[in-house]
């Protein structure tokens, strides 16, 4: 033995089993959570986050389609034998199906719950009008009533502020705001991977630090079984780290879900414009032609302010997988992982136990064997 | 130096777990809900006094507008989840609110200097015809009146509705288009119309016929109401009475028809609508600048309503719905002087609150007029169509629209109007006083 007072030395081992031990369960503890932790996220994500932010844009885009489906009905004559038609009742069916669908999976909060509950109360109002402009179809064969009736359906629907477009468009806004935020402040966060690695840094540390402080006083060159203990602690390391590459696929195939819904809207918002040129003619048809004079100065403005370009063909059929994207998955070797890491932590563990043990053991057979010589 | 190395981790753990799982109290507790009618520039003046509350009180309030709040509430309502505080327009929805259980009453939350700022008239309309306090005026509008261009009516006020008949046919044989016109107002389209009607009946059958209309008792079919319409029908309904005709009525939105009067040259001479089209004027655009009311816009009586005669108001009234703290302090709030004082600041919404009369709120003569006689008029009778049970208001509504695209139906109107009066529930009308009647 070396170096200054023997009850020092020994002092100075027990607490570096303990620490080094200690610091094991710490890493054990840490990176147990951050995959627990980010599990729970993409499982959050894929299962409702994600979904909602699809369907607000599912159920907007049937309700321009309904829109569109009943203005058509009207516009072509069908609607004195058939109303709005079927495609408008299955798209109405759908819309209400959509957003339920967004009611159980609403990420948003009790805001999003608000906005929903006020877009369910006026939906029964459009549908409402739809049905009078189609009494007055059929009892009048159109007439003002009827164009009325088109109108103030349009308004409640388009309405800038508090439209129920509008309205939705709010809801899907808040969806995505609360998928940034999954992605961005919580386990999926890129600063959650200093949760497990910096004690596991701190750890590596220390085991440099007994390595050289027992090379120091037992003049050894190195402990095999603290040097198996830092390998077992770099794998696991090695390992964890896999867990920023699941966090870099959520953010890519929410980046994926977001272009998938932009490119919805903009086949929906086309609709919506097809849909108004369409009431344009039905309205105008029946006040008696273009103008103020004839039809008022709000049909005059709604004219005016009705889009002359031709709209963009919407897109054929929808990605109803984006939310089920490969990024927002459960890792598959996930489960591997977390046994990895409890066998490296508890082995690490233990092979530090084994490694400091016997130069504790022969801290105390030279000291017994000392003071048996006095 | 284990101990540091110890102690440093967990630090970072618990530093870690902290700022991952955030402070997230339960924000729900302090924020209030309100649902109510205003959208434009009324949500802003809203949001105003909103913005005064949260300065007070330290709660949050989320305020949603749409003009579908009584289709809205009812979903909220059915489905367990009301606002905490809802706005409607009609006493009749609340009073069956009230009746249900769902709305909250108020007099132990209202303090009394409170409810002495109302005169007995609007005291009796927040108490839903119960004894208790149900509801708050938090805005009136003033109905029977008639908004005229200073520049385009030449002749004197018409003050009797011969007078008025007669300067709609004098400006129409000049060639000029006496009334600006629209019934547009969804979910509410037809509101201006009932506002018409109501209007004459008022003035040419009397209070006493006016409430028992409004109360379910006088028929559809009386040769009173009957003779209302007609009346409304001598005046909008022939060639050049209205701008663009009935049909362009129908299709034209209250705010649109109304802003064509303050164009610049005008499109129309006057136009009957409540005191908030102020707000709607002062909005339209045209090369001289904005409208000004006194200057641009002025109003005269409907015939009958002056010289203390019976006027129509309405009022938009605010109910409890959850009673928390916040909707508590809220609904005090909405109440009290300091918060009906913002309402009239941007001079297009008015206050009943009787100690702000006097106040130099009110900077336009057409201002003082209607807030004087909103808060101390004693004649006053509120909106039949927003005291009729929802049902019959809303045949009430499209019987209007109907009329003005087929007059010739009045007699099958009135008596449809007459079958949806038969089978609302008597526990549904609200009987509440006309003036003094």
């Amino acid at each position: 033995m070396t170096g200054g007072p023997r009850s020092t030395t020994r002092k100075t081992l027990s607490r570096l089993r303990f620490g080094l031990v200690a610091g094991s369960g710490l890493v054990l503890a840490t990176a147990l959570a951050t995959l627990l932790g980010i599990r729970s996220d993409l499982a959050e994500v894929r299962e409702r986050t994600a979904p909602a932010v699809l369907e607000v844009s599912l159920a907007k885009e049937a309700l321009v389609s309904a829109h569109r489906a009943a203005v058509s009905a009207f516009d072509d004559g069908h609607a004195r034998l058939t109303g709005p038609g079927e495609r408008y009742e299955d798209e109405i069916a759908r819309t209400s199906q959509q957003l339920a669908q967004v009611a159980e999976h609403n990420a948003a909060g009790a805001p999003g719950s608000r906005t929903l509950r006020l877009v369910e109360g006026l939906l029964p109002t459009y549908n409402g009008f739809i049905g009078q402009a189609d009494a007055h179809f059929r009892q009048d064969a159109g007439g003002p009533l009827a164009a009325h009736n088109l109108l103030s359906a349009s308004a409640l629907l388009t309405a800038d502020q508090n439209g129920i477009l509008a309205q939705l468009d709010a809801l899907g806004a808040a969806q995505r705001e609360a998928l940034r935020e999954q992605l961005d402040d919580g386990w999926l966060h890129p600063a959650v991977m200093l949760v497990w690695a910096a004690p596991l840094l701190v750890l590596l540390v220390a085991l440099w630090w007994a390595q050289r402080f027992l090379a120091a006083r037992f003049r050894r060159s190195l402990n095999p079984a603290l040097l198996a203990a830092t390998a077992t602690l770099l794998l696991l390391g090695v390992a964890m780290s896999f867990l920023a590459g699941a966090r870099s696929g959520a953010g890519d195939s929410a980046a994926a879900l977001a272009r998938a819904v932009d490119a919805r809207s903009a086949a929906t918002a086309a609709e919506d414009v097809e849909a108004q040129r369409t009431l344009v003619q039905v309205v105008q048809a029946q006040c008696g032609g273009p103008g103020a004079v004839t039809c008022g100065d709000t049909v005059a403005a709604f004219a005016a302010a009705a889009p002359s370009t031709e709209p963009v063909a919407p897109s054929p059929e929808v990605d109803r997988s984006a939310p089920a994207g490969a990024g927002f998955a459960e890792p598959p070797w996930s489960g591997a992982l977390g046994a990895g890491v409890l066998v490296s932590a508890l082995g690490a563990g233990v092979l530090i136990v084994v490694g400091l043990q016997p130069r504790i053991d022969e801290y105390w057979f030279r000291r017994a064997r000392g003071r048996a010589d006095r | 130096m284990i101990k540091k190395i110890v102690a440093l981790a967990a630090a970072a753990v618990l530093v870690a777990q902290v700022g991952l799982s955030g402070c997230a109290g339960d924000a729900d507790q302090d924020t209030v809900t309100v649902l109510g009618p205003w959208t434009g520039s009324e949500e802003v003046a809203f949001e105003r006094v909103l913005d005064d509350f949260r300065a007070k009180t330290g709660y949050q309030v989320r305020y949603e507008g749409t003009r579908a709040q009584n289709q809205v509430l009812r979903s909220d309502v059915q489905q367990g989840v009301p606002p905490d505080i809802a706005v409607l327009s009609n006493p009749a929805e609340l009073a069956r609110y009230a009746r249900s259980g769902d709305l909250q009453p108020l007099d132990a939350v209202l303090r009394a200097e409170a409810a002495a700022a109302y005169s007995p008239q609007w005291l009796r309309l927040q108490r839903l015809g119960t004894d208790s306090v149900y509801a708050v005026a938090v805005k009136a509008d003033l109905k029977s009146i008639i908004w005229y261009d200073p520049k385009a009516l030449t002749r004197p006020e018409p003050t009797t509705w011969d007078e008025l008949v007669a300067t709609s046919r004098a400006l129409t044989s000049a060639g000029r288009t006496p009334w600006c016109l629209g019934m547009g107002a969804p979910p509410n389209s037809g509101f201006p119309g009932t506002d018409w009607i109501e209007d004459i009946l008022l003035h040419t059958a009397g209070p006493r016929a006016y409430r028992d209309w409004a109360a379910g008792e006088l028929a559809w079919t009386d040769p009173a109401v009957r003779a209302a319409w007609q009346r409304w029908g001598q005046l909008v309904l022939p060639p050049g009475a209205v701008r663009g005709g009935p049909t362009a009525a129908l299709l034209t939105t209250f705010g649109d028809a109304g802003k064509a009067m303050v164009t610049d040259p005008p499109g129309c001479a006057m136009d009957h609508l409540g005191s908030f089209a102020i707000g709607g004027y002062a909005d339209a655009q045209r090369p001289g600048g904005p409208p000004r009311p006194d200057r641009d816009f002025r109003f005269f009586p409907f015939p009958g309503a002056g010289d203390g005669g019976p006027s129509e108001v309405a009022a938009d009234l605010a109910g409890m719905f959850r009673d928390t703290p916040g909707a508590r302090a809220l609904m005090a709030h909405l109440a009290s002087e300091r918060g009906q004082r913002v309402w009239p600041s941007d001079g297009t919404t008015f206050s009943v609150h009787q100690r702000l009369v006097d106040q130099d709120l009110y900077r336009t003569d057409v201002g003082k007029r209607i807030a004087r006689t909103l808060a101390r008029g004693a004649e006053l009778c509120f909106d039949a169509s927003d005291l009729m049970p929802s049902a019959m208001s809303s045949a009430f509504y499209q019987a209007v629209l109907e009329y003005l695209a087929h007059p010739d139906r009045l007699d099958t109107l009135l008596a449809e109007l007459d079958r949806v009066r038969a089978g609302v529930d008597p526990r549904q009308w609200l009987d509440l006083p006309c003036g003094t009647t």
